[in-house]
Parts: structure tokens; C-alpha cells; sequence
């Protein structure tokens, strides 16, 4: 059995074209039967969002862009309409808009506890589906107990900042490899894909990094 | 010059400097759908998004 290919994957939790691709790289996975282990790396789209933005989303959007309520709107609704088709049921009338940084603190930590694929997952739910706050600190310890993680220590972590270092280097890892959207992967930290391309594409992308792992071990094996 | 292989050494922002950028795949273009939605633009979403 071959190892699996490493897949790290840049992303926000109040990114919607983040959602998006992961459904469409779940499907690639499941359409190509490749083995992957998947390490989500924290981006935060809007580091100076305060946690409690008062105000919706297409408010947001219309002060960031400077355009209308009623366009920002009209985007919102065709973003639902594509997350639709991947089954997702994105409630941008209830989205909490909201900064990160405690969330992708929280990532790490089930990042150590093997839980961080499940927390992503409930994270998006959360965000985009359900209306929850993943902004404060006692929704994310409701979140993150959802999943297995101990609630005090959840407390303490976010008390205590003892991930933000690795939110931040990821960040920098981001921006030293020149990042500057999500969602991006990384396969075997050398070959990279950016935004929530189609299932077909993520297939193609899987099988050229099989392929080239499989080379670069062929060659070790050469010289061995 | 010859390229150090990385070295998974960490500097003080986190980043391994010898660790180099992944090759962007050559096949991978926009998405299929190919559209603005507020801060993202062709299935990404950007800090400073292109106008």
C-alpha cells in the first residue's frame, strides 16, 4: 500500500468558495480512490474584522467594495445558488460576519488532538449554513465539543493564545510562497492548486502528484 | 548559486526559507464558474481581491 499524498489546504472559515471546494475535492477524492492525509493551514480573509461586526453581510461586502447593498446581495444570492449545486444550503441571512483568528487557534488545537478535518467541517456548517458565531469564544467551545475536544481546554487555549504562533505561520508560509487567495492546496509541498477548481481537475491534480511522488521514489530507488 | 534543500528548520515568523514555493499546476485555469461573488473572484476568495 502506497503512502498517502500530503494535501495542505489554505483556507477561511467565512469563505465560501472554500466550502465549495472542499465538497469538490471530497468528490475527487472518493472519483479517484486516492489516499491523502489533508492538513487544513489557516488564511484570514479579514483580519480586521471585529468579532463583533455590527452589521450583515452584504454590508460588508458593500463598505469592502464600495458597492450597493442590493449588489452585494445579488452576489451573495449567486454564491448560494452554486453552493446549492454542491449541497451545500449557504443562509447568508443569518451569517454573523466575524474575525477568525480564534477559530483557526482552535483549528490547531484539533489539529493536535486528530480532530481537525471534523472541526473544519462543523466550523463551515456552522458559518454558512447554520447561523452560529464562530467569532466568540464560548460558541467555538460549544463547536468544538460537538467534536470530541475538551471544552476546558478549549477555554484555556483561547485564553491563552497558545496557537496563535501557528495560525501566524501559516499565514507567513502563505505569503512566502505568494498566496494571496483561498482556496489553495498543496500536494506533497510541491505542486499547487488554486481556487475551488472543478472534481476533474482536483483528479488530474491527485495523479500528477501520485505521479510525480511515484518518480522521485523510483529514482531514490535507482540511486539507492 | 545551489539551493539548500529545505530544512524544515522554522525562522522567526514560522516560515522554513528554504523551503521552495510549490509549482503552480499549468492545467488549472479559472473555474468553471467563472463569476465575482463579493470578495472572490473565479473560486477565490482574496484579501485584495482584483478588480
Amino acid at each position: 500500500m502506497s503512502e498517502p499524498l500530503t494535501v495542505e489546504i489554505w483556507s477561511d472559515v467565512q469563505c465560501p468558495w472554500c466550502y465549495i471546494g472542499k465538497r469538490r475535492f471530497e468528490t475527487a477524492l472518493a472519483d479517484s480512490g486516492e489516499r491523502v492525509a489533508i492538513t487544513y493551514r489557516s488564511f484570514e480573509l479579514a483580519p480586521d474584522t471585529p468579532v463583533d461586526y455590527d452589521g450583515t453581510p452584504a454590508d460588508y461586502l458593500s463598505e469592502r467594495k464600495g458597492i450597493s447593498r442590493e449588489q452585494a446581495a445579488e452576489m451573495m444570492a449567486h454564491v448560494t445558488g452554486l453552493a446549492a449545486q454542491e449541497g451545500l444550503a449557504y443562509d447568508f441571512d443569518h451569517v454573523h460576519q466575524t474575525n477568525t483568528v480564534l477559530a483557526h487557534e482552535l483549528l490547531h488545537l484539533a489539529r493536535e488532538r486528530g480532530l481537525q478535518a471534523e472541526l473544519k467541517e462543523r466550523l463551515l456548517a456552522a458559518y454558512f449554513e447554520q447561523g452560529r458565531h464562530v467569532g466568540r469564544v464560548e460558541e467555538l467551545v460549544a463547536l468544538g465539543t460537538d467534536v470530541g475536544l475538551d471544552p476546558e481546554e478549549i477555554r484555556a487555549a483561547l485564553a491563552d493564545h497558545r496557537y496563535l504562533p501557528a495560525v501566524k505561520a501559516d499565514t507567513a508560509q502563505a505569503a512566502a510562497y505568494g498566496i494571496r487567495g483561498v482556496p489553495f492546496y498543496v500536494f506533497d509541498g510541491a505542486l499547487g492548486v488554486s481556487g475551488a477548481q472543478s472534481p476533474e481537475t482536483f483528479v488530474a491534480a491527485l495523479a500528477q502528484a501520485r505521479e510525480a511522488r511515484d518518480s522521485a521514489s523510483a529514482g531514490a530507488g535507482a540511486t539507492a | 548559486m545551489t539551493a539548500s534543500p529545505p530544512t524544515g528548520r522554522p525562522d522567526a515568523s514560522g516560515v522554513d526559507p528554504t523551503r521552495p514555493a510549490p509549482s503552480l499546476l499549468t492545467f488549472v485555469t479559472a473555474v468553471d464558474d467563472d463569476v465575482e461573488t463579493g470578495l472572490c473572484i473565479d473560486g477565490v476568495c482574496a484579501v485584495d481581491p482584483p478588480r
